[in-house]
């Protein structure tokens, strides 16, 4: 009997040895939920922190809103350019970006990565998912690069890889740059814990994108009063008009 | 100074904005035309979006049209008569014009139509133009009297119905005649996004036989009316008309207008006509070559939602 309940308090002691505290192995937020747009706007800079309670590096990756789009190539029809192909996308990504504390190799888990999007070379292939419409377009693979290239062009899409900084041995930030045609709407910010290439943390937030003060309520007026908004942009003007040659009739 | 544009949803320089307004202006008091074929492509360069940049232009060319109309009506330059028979004929053209550019749109051959329209319609206008102007200004230099001013020409002599005597323009001719021509020009513009007063003073003066006093007046109460038409239109469709962008363009068009209006009264008719009809095949020679040269993109990239 002794030699029983020896034999599983002996089993038992190493699991409480090894059993850990319940404690979240990485925590985070952003600076400010929101983003607003108001009339002074021109691009702005979105701070994430947080903390790691287990050693790691910390990923994060921050999404916009979905938007579809078509892209048309151009051919030579008769000596003139036209529109020729055609391809549609859908549910694509309005923004994105990725920040990491140490160079994505070296996070050594390139396919765990490449699946959840963070890569920068994987990017527009992940886009040729998105096609749900083909029109005589033989290589749907130069559209989807075609999109690429215009969203990394404005800044919408990355380049490089953001930087996330450490202070010490558990805190960190990362500034993830907004430029000044950012989409309005829901974004995400994902951020990821990766201890020796193997996924030992993630956190999702929220972030909003909206308009604020007189940007929006003309953005909405001009949506939900529209013949009002249209007869007052008219009344605007012929003021305008009147106004200047009245001006300048007193002037001489 | 920035300002972050509502519709448009970028920010712009506002003194950019305004000198191009002004431009505009200058523009659209010294020929009579909208000045939208300038405004807008300067738009979308700075990067407007297309839709915004025409519907927003349009919104503004109100402003400078009806500034340079009180200047010219001030000076009994306006043909009301031969101006409301025009205007009847556009408001049935743009209404057919805006189906049409509808289902150009849908099928993703609008742009390609509207060079060609304008590469055909402008060319010939501009070498029409730049070749009866600069006869007039050779003879004008050797002293020579200009022939009998023709108050007749292929179109008068056909015997059209309906003849109404304009006494602004000193003209008998056919009220046909005006409301055809507006109906073309109103199915232009609707395809072309402008004012329609480049197509129209060409048309008066040559078509018409107006005499230049009222025809710069006479457009410019035209494109009045048929550009507060297209503006209504897009903010009622497309809500597309960015109310800020066009206050800073009209403020500085209306005062570029009263500027090129004064031009107008210095400069003589025929060089008033040859500097027109230059700019017109500026921009000719400008389209033909986009559209026979490579272009820098390849692809076209256009986006279908917006999220709210």
């Amino acid at each position: 009997m002794l030699r029983l309940l020896s034999f599983f308090l002996l089993c038992y002691f190493p699991c409480i040895a090894v059993a850990k505290p319940l404690v979240a192995s990485m925590v985070a937020g952003p600076s400010s939920t929101s983003v607003n747009i108001d009339s002074s706007f021109n691009g702005t800079e979105l701070f994430l922190f947080g903390a790691r309670n287990d050693p790691g590096d910390i990923v994060m990756v921050v999404r916009g809103p979905q938007d579809a789009y078509v892209v048309r190539k151009k051919a030579r029809v008769a000596g003139i350019w036209v529109n020729s192909d055609q391809v549609w996308f859908k549910d694509v990504d309005g923004f994105y970006a990725i920040a990491s504390s140490r160079p994505l190799k070296e996070i050594r888990n390139t396919s765990l990565l490449n699946s959840l999007g963070i890569s920068i070379d994987q990017l527009s292939d992940l886009l040729e998912n998105k096609i749900v419409k083909n029109v005589k377009a033989n290589q749907e693979g130069e559209f989807s690069t075609a999109l690429f290239n215009d969203k990394q062009k404005h800044r919408l899409y990355p380049s490089t890889i953001e930087d996330i900084s450490f202070f010490g041995e558990t805190l960190f930030s990362a500034v993830i740059p907004f430029p000044e045609n950012i989409p309005r709407g829901q974004y995400i910010a994902e951020i990821y814990l990766f201890n020796s290439g193997i996924l030992s943390g993630y956190q999702s937030l929220p972030i909003t994108v909206k308009k604020v003060g007189m940007d929006a309520f003309l953005f909405d007026f001009a949506y939900k009063h529209s013949f009002i908004y249209g007869v007052s942009a008219i009344i605007l003007a012929l003021f305008g008009g009147w106004a200047a040659g009245t001006f300048f009739r007193k002037a001489g | 100074m920035q300002i972050y544009l509502p519709i448009a949803e970028m920010p712009v320089n506002i003194l950019v904005i305004l000198l191009l307004g002004g431009f505009a202006g200058i523009l659209s008091g010294l020929f009579g035309v909208g000045g939208g074929f300038l405004a807008t492509p300067l738009l979308i360069f700075i990067g407007v979006p297309p839709a915004v940049a025409v519907s927003s232009s349009s919104n503004q060319i109100i402003a400078a049209s009806f500034s340079g109309f009180l200047t010219h009506n001030r000076r009994k330059g306006v043909d009301f008569k031969m101006g409301f028979l025009l205007l009847v004929g556009g408001f049935f053209g743009s209404s057919l014009g805006v189906s049409l550019f509808t289902l150009l749109q849908k099928r993703g051959q609008i742009d390609l139509t509207i060079s060609l329209i304008y590469v055909f319609f402008l060319g010939t206008i501009g070498t029409l133009m730049a070749n009866e102007s600069i006869k007039a200004i050779l003879r004008k230099r050797r002293n020579l009297s200009a022939p009998k001013k023709k108050k007749e020409n292929w179109l008068t002599r056909l015997n059209l119905p309906l003849k109404v005597h304009f006494p602004a323009s000193n003209l008998e001719v056919s009220a046909l005649l005006p409301i055809t021509i507006g109906i073309i020009v109103g199915i232009l513009m609707s395809l072309m996004g402008i004012g329609g007063g480049l197509i129209m003073v060409p048309a008066m003066i040559y078509l018409l036989r107006m005499p230049t006093s009222v025809v710069i007046g006479t457009s410019l109460f035209q494109v009045m009316f048929t550009s507060a038409n297209v503006t209504l239109l897009q903010a009622l469709n497309t809500h597309t008309v960015d109310i800020v962008l066009a206050l800073l363009m009209l403020t500085g068009s209306a005062i570029g207008a009263q500027f090129g209006t004064r031009l107008g009264t210095v400069i003589p008719a025929e060089y008033q006509r040859a500097g027109l009809s230059f700019l017109i095949l500026c921009i000719v020679i400008r389209l033909a070559f986009g559209l026979f040269v490579v272009p820098p993109n390849l692809f076209e990239i256009i986006t279908l939602a917006q999220g709210m």
